[in-house]
């Protein structure tokens, strides 16, 4: 369990990186907040020949509130946001997924843009960037470029960043949604989710207009379910319609197993989420608690 | 451009004392702190950051070193198990754990006392679930955590009776 060999370097400017990219090209990997890479080069699942640590960068890090939107730099650690007033007043369901991102001794390190760049179908950033509508921005040598975050997942580990882009940050926009479940089984606190939920919604005099699902753990990526979210707007949210619809979900998503639980326990797992989730909207609803 | 070296010259404090070493880009911390500063209260078991044992402060927060770079603790405050023997601050929390038999083959005891006093320096009063979310990260084989959970609720009743 000892990494390969590499080389290591400490660049403090954007630019640095890019010309490390020029200069090597495949052969470098970032290192960020490490909680995912180290374990793959402790594993010998990676063997770069050079580590570009980009944790001097101080223009990725933090989180500024710009108005219509608030920029979680790319090196921000996953404590700061989980204790940011910002992210906590602006942003609540990244607020409430946070907790469940990792242990704590991951949370120290881990960062922001690390987990999009890594893209583990089970990890709850992710799914709230899906779900909140986010946009991913990179940068490269030849400029910078953003991505919306539905277009940015595009499978197991792979997302939408091409070859010399590095994530510099995400813009969370401050939507309507007034109402937010996040859900997820887990075989351990802090461990990735078996299946995962996270629900957005926007609620007037206790009816809802507006409705984001984002299921997590399922399929290869964070996936939104659009049919759930228009049929519960058409048919209304009752006992009953959640009962029923809940009872249809999935059907049309191409569920992967993972090693301890097969296709039709994820489907079933899914289902008793959805469930949950949507009774628990229903009641904070009905409550006028948002 | 920024040089590209595989030896590296770090400058850090390690509980409490300055250091100055050269280290190899590969090494991770654990290994560094263990191999080269014969600090043995951190312990290695799988070294991909799922045990916990291997877990100490960097900068004033809970780090596992096996998923840090030696390299990357330049400029770094670390804490051990050993730096929090000696100022004292983990006293209590010995005794509780020998009170209770919270560490019984002793493993993992040195990540679980660095991680349960930091519950105790941040929280009030947990409940017995919080504690146990809080040490979600460090695997005990033998205890089966209540010894453990035991332990850091004495440390809180201990606290009530002196109010």
């Amino acid at each position: 369990m000892k990494s390969p060999n590499f080389s290591y370097c400490r660049p403090t400017s954007l630019e640095e990186v890019f010309d490390l990219f020029e200069h090597y090209g495949d052969e470098a990997l970032i290192l960020a907040g490490g909680q995912s890479l180290v374990p793959t080069l402790n594993m010998r699942l990676s063997n770069p020949s050079v580590l570009i640590d980009i944790n001097r960068i101080s223009e990725l890090q933090g989180i500024i509130d710009e108005g219509h939107y608030v920029k979680i730099g790319a090196l921000t650690r996953h404590h700061e946001v989980e204790s940011s007033e910002v992210i906590e007043k602006e942003l609540p369901l990244l607020h409430m997924a946070m907790p469940y991102v990792a242990h704590t001794a991951i949370r120290s390190r881990g960062t922001f843009g690390g987990s999009l760049a890594f893209a583990d179908a089970a990890a709850e950033i992710p799914a709230i960037t899906l779900t909140s509508e986010a946009i991913i921005q990179v940068h490269s040598k030849n400029g910078a470029r953003q991505i919306l975050a539905k277009d940015f997942f595009q499978g197991l580990y792979s997302t939408a960043l091409e070859k010399g882009e590095i994530i510099t940050g995400v813009l969370f926009p401050k939507n309507s949604y007034n109402h937010y479940i996040f859900k997820e089984f887990a075989r351990r606190q802090g461990d990735y989710a078996t299946v995962g939920i996270a629900i957005a919604a926007q609620v007037q005099a206790k009816v809802i207009h507006n409705l984001r699902v984002v299921y997590f753990g399922v399929s290869d990526r964070p996936i939104v379910d659009l049919q759930l979210a228009h049929d519960l707007l058409v048919k209304g949210m009752s006992v009953e319609t959640i009962h029923q619809l809940s009872m249809s979900v999935g059907n049309d998503i191409d569920i992967t197993s993972d090693i301890y639980h097969d296709q039709s326990t994820k489907h079933h797992l899914l289902k008793v989420i959805v469930k949950r989730a949507l009774l628990e909207l229903l009641g904070k609803v009905e409550d006028g608690i948002s | 451009m920024a040089l590209v070296k595989e030896n590296i010259e770090i400058t850090c404090v390690i509980n409490g004392k300055p250091v100055r070493q050269t280290v190899l880009s590969r090494m991770h911390l654990g290994d560094f702190l263990r191999g080269q500063l014969d600090l043995n209260g951190i312990h290695l078991g799988c070294e991909h950051g799922v045990c916990g044992a291997c877990t100490v402060l960097v900068d004033g927060l809970l780090v596992r070193s096996c998923l840090m770079l030696a390299a990357q603790i330049d400029g770094c405050e670390v804490q051990t198990i050993e730096g929090a023997v000696e100022t004292g601050e983990v006293d209590l929390l010995m005794n509780a754990f020998q009170k209770r038999n919270a560490a019984q083959c002793g493993f993992c005891s040195p990540a679980m006392i660095l991680t349960t006093a930091e519950i105790i320096k941040k929280t009030d009063r947990p409940t017995r679930e919080q504690i146990r979310e809080a040490i979600s990260g460090n695997f005990c084989r033998c205890t089966g955590y209540q010894a453990i959970v035991d332990a850091v609720e004495d440390i809180f009743d201990q606290r009530e009776t002196k109010r």
